[in-house]
């Protein structure tokens, strides 16, 4: 095994790990979703207990499931876009041009959102009204899925260069599966 | 000035292939960059997580999920059968089949694309056996899934009512008529393709086929009894409705039709988070291009704009439908939504059109955009269903793409056919 290959080896089993994670992740948070939203329905038509707190995770599991899911999709390119024009272009260096182009601009959105998504996770001192947990759980999904985010960015940018989107494919179909 | 650019660069973006929640974040950066205001990108996350903070929002995972429990647990194919006895029997039977299942699945499930898979995966391949060309097969099941979100429940209802502040319980039914006179037009425009065209009848179901499929379908009725019936008797807000047909799905899926098994529940869970994040991220960064239009005044540019113009109703609806019907060609529906409302709500109320009403409108304004090239979401499902080329399916969906926009015309302008329902039920909105 050369170590090139041993590196991509590597790269691979951490990309594996990582949307795993992500995936056991935002299964967890949804059904903490089911369970809450529906235990809040049935205490409201028999208040046989009180579950005051459950609002304030429901919102950290809503939080959650959107933004680290939107790190998991962004690993296999399934948010919506026009592909139109990258559709027309694919093959061709135009259309390798462009699709680094809109790698960069993603790119320097998500490093905007990341680092302002850190200052506001650890500015916030305030706890929540009711569990009283700092705020700052609820708030840190963001940087962690915009760090995840840039990683994948850069791994097609990386891919890219090299002239091997075709890897970044592999991962839309794997997916999907 | 500053409008035609924020929307210019937003376009451009789009076009280019950005992803649409990055486009309208991207765009939000640079023009706060651009303005000397830098320092407002502080509200940056705050703006894009108060966007997945509603609790009105959490119906959307709830009703993608029911629709997936309804599919895969064997509701679809039911009332297919049904439908296939009941009207079956007409001059292009299995195309008023189509319709008529797809008025049925859209009391359940609140999106098109959903509908249109659903149903396309079923009454495809059973057409085209029949003799149906495929394309027609496919364009029908992309036209009548456009019903999904009309007749609640309804997506694109609840995004409506959660930025607007109006009620989903209304909305749900404002679109209850427009969504049966839809299935009425499709189910006109198929019967004279078919005579045109010498589609055949199917044999007509005798009493007996009838009353077992009626039976068979049963448990499928349950749902949209519980979401409609639930929310009409103030007994579930949108939300809680969407729970409990959530719920009822998974326990007629596993228990009465035996088809979803536990093993089959991660992939449920797994797609419907899927389908939830695609629209919950655009939603969560139209949270802070809403805050770039609102803090360069576009709405009150726009509706000033506007109002120099024209202040007759009818031509400011007139403008608002070809607008939206241009932006149906080039984006996705949510997102249209979520970048005009902002900028429409301020112009419907000068004007006073009711909020209802309108959100009725541009919702079935934007369910005919699912329809149309080089966008279209419906058209990229059932394309994908059926394996019909896009402009080959594209052509045969004209003749519903006229009927469907005659219909917007009706209700555009018959307020009643929207109003009547909600203000019999709930009372006249104050």
């Amino acid at each position: 095994m050369t170590p090139s290959e041993t590196t991509s080896g590597r790269w691979a089993a951490l990309d594996r790990g990582l949307a795993g994670a992500m995936r056991g992740a935002c299964l967890a948070a949804f059904v903490v979703l089911i369970v809450l939203v529906t235990t809040l329905i049935l205490i409201r038509f028999a208040p046989l207990f009180s579950l005051g707190w459950a609002d304030e995770i429901v919102e950290m599991a809503f939080a959650w499931l959107t933004f680290l899911g939107a790190a998991a999709l962004w690993r296999t390119r399934s948010h919506f876009r026009v592909d139109l024009v990258p559709g027309m272009l694919a093959g061709t260096r135009m259309g390798q041009a462009l699709e680094i182009l809109l790698s960069l601009m993603a790119l320097a959105f998500f490093l905007v959102f990341t680092y302002e998504g850190a200052v506001l996770t650890l500015r916030t001192a305030m706890p929540s009204p009711i569990l009283a947990w700092p705020k700052a759980l609820w708030y840190m999904i963001m940087p962690i899925s915009g760090l995840i985010i840039i990683g994948y960015t850069m791994r097609d940018l990386w891919l890219l260069f090299r002239g091997r989107a075709d890897l970044a494919g592999e991962a839309v179909k794997e997916g999907h599966s | 000035m500053m409008t035609a650019a924020i929307f210019a660069v937003l376009f451009l973006f789009i076009l280019l292939g950005l992803p649409i929640a990055v486009c309208m974040g991207f765009t939000a950066v640079i023009f706060f960059v651009v303005l000397g205001q830098a320092d407002v990108l502080l509200m940056l996350p705050a703006r894009m997580y108060s966007g997945t903070t509603s609790f009105t929002l959490l119906a959307i995972p709830f009703f993608i999920l029911a629709g997936n429990l309804m599919n895969t647990g064997g509701m679809t194919q039911r009332l297919v059968h049904f439908a296939q006895c009941l009207v079956g029997h007409i001059r292009g039977g299995l195309g008023h089949v189509t319709v008529v299942t797809n008025m049925i699945m859209a009391g359940m499930s609140g999106s098109a694309v959903a509908d249109a898979t659903g149903t396309g995966v079923v009454l495809i391949p059973a057409m085209e056996k029949a003799g149906y060309p495929r394309a027609f097969s496919a364009a029908l099941v992309g036209a009548a899934s456009t019903i999904g979100p009309i007749i609640p429940p309804s997506i694109p209802f609840v995004i409506f009512g959660s930025i607007t502040g109006t009620s989903v319980g209304r909305l749900f039914l404002g679109g209850f008529l427009p969504g049966v006179l839809m299935g009425l037009f499709l189910m006109l425009t198929v019967a004279i393709l078919s005579k045109r065209r010498g589609y055949r009848r199917e044999q007509r179901a005798t009493r007996r086929e009838l009353m077992i499929s009626a039976l068979q379908a049963t448990p499928a009725w349950g749902a949209p009894i519980i979401i409609i019936g639930g929310i009409l008797a103030g007994v579930f807000t949108p939300t809680e409705a969407a729970v409990a047909a959530s719920l009822y799905a998974l326990i007629v899926g596993m228990l009465v039709y035996g088809e979803i098994k536990p093993a089959d529940l991660p992939r449920i869970l797994w797609e419907t988070i899927q389908n939830t994040v695609q629209v919950m991220f655009i939603i969560s960064a139209a949270g802070i291009f809403g805050f770039l239009l609102i803090r360069q005044q576009v709405p009150m540019t726009f509706v000033e704009g506007l109002m120099s113009l024209t202040t007759t109703p009818w031509v400011v609806l007139l403008i608002i439908n070809v607008i939206l019907l241009i932006l149906g060609c080039f984006m996705e529906a949510i997102a249209i939504m979520l970048l005009t409302i902002p900028v429409f709500m301020p112009l419907i109320a000068r004007v006073g059109v009711d909020p209802v009403h309108f959100g009725v409108l541009l919702t079935l304004n934007l369910m005919i955009g699912l329809l149309t090239p080089p966008v279209g979401m419906c058209l990229y499902a059932v394309s994908s269903v059926s394996k019909v080329p896009l402009w080959p399916l594209a052509k045969e969906l004209w003749p519903y793409i006229v009927a469907l926009t005659v219909c917007l015309g009706l209700v555009t302008y018959v307020p009643g056919l929207v109003l009547w329902l909600p203000n019999l039920v709930m009372g006249v909105a104050r």
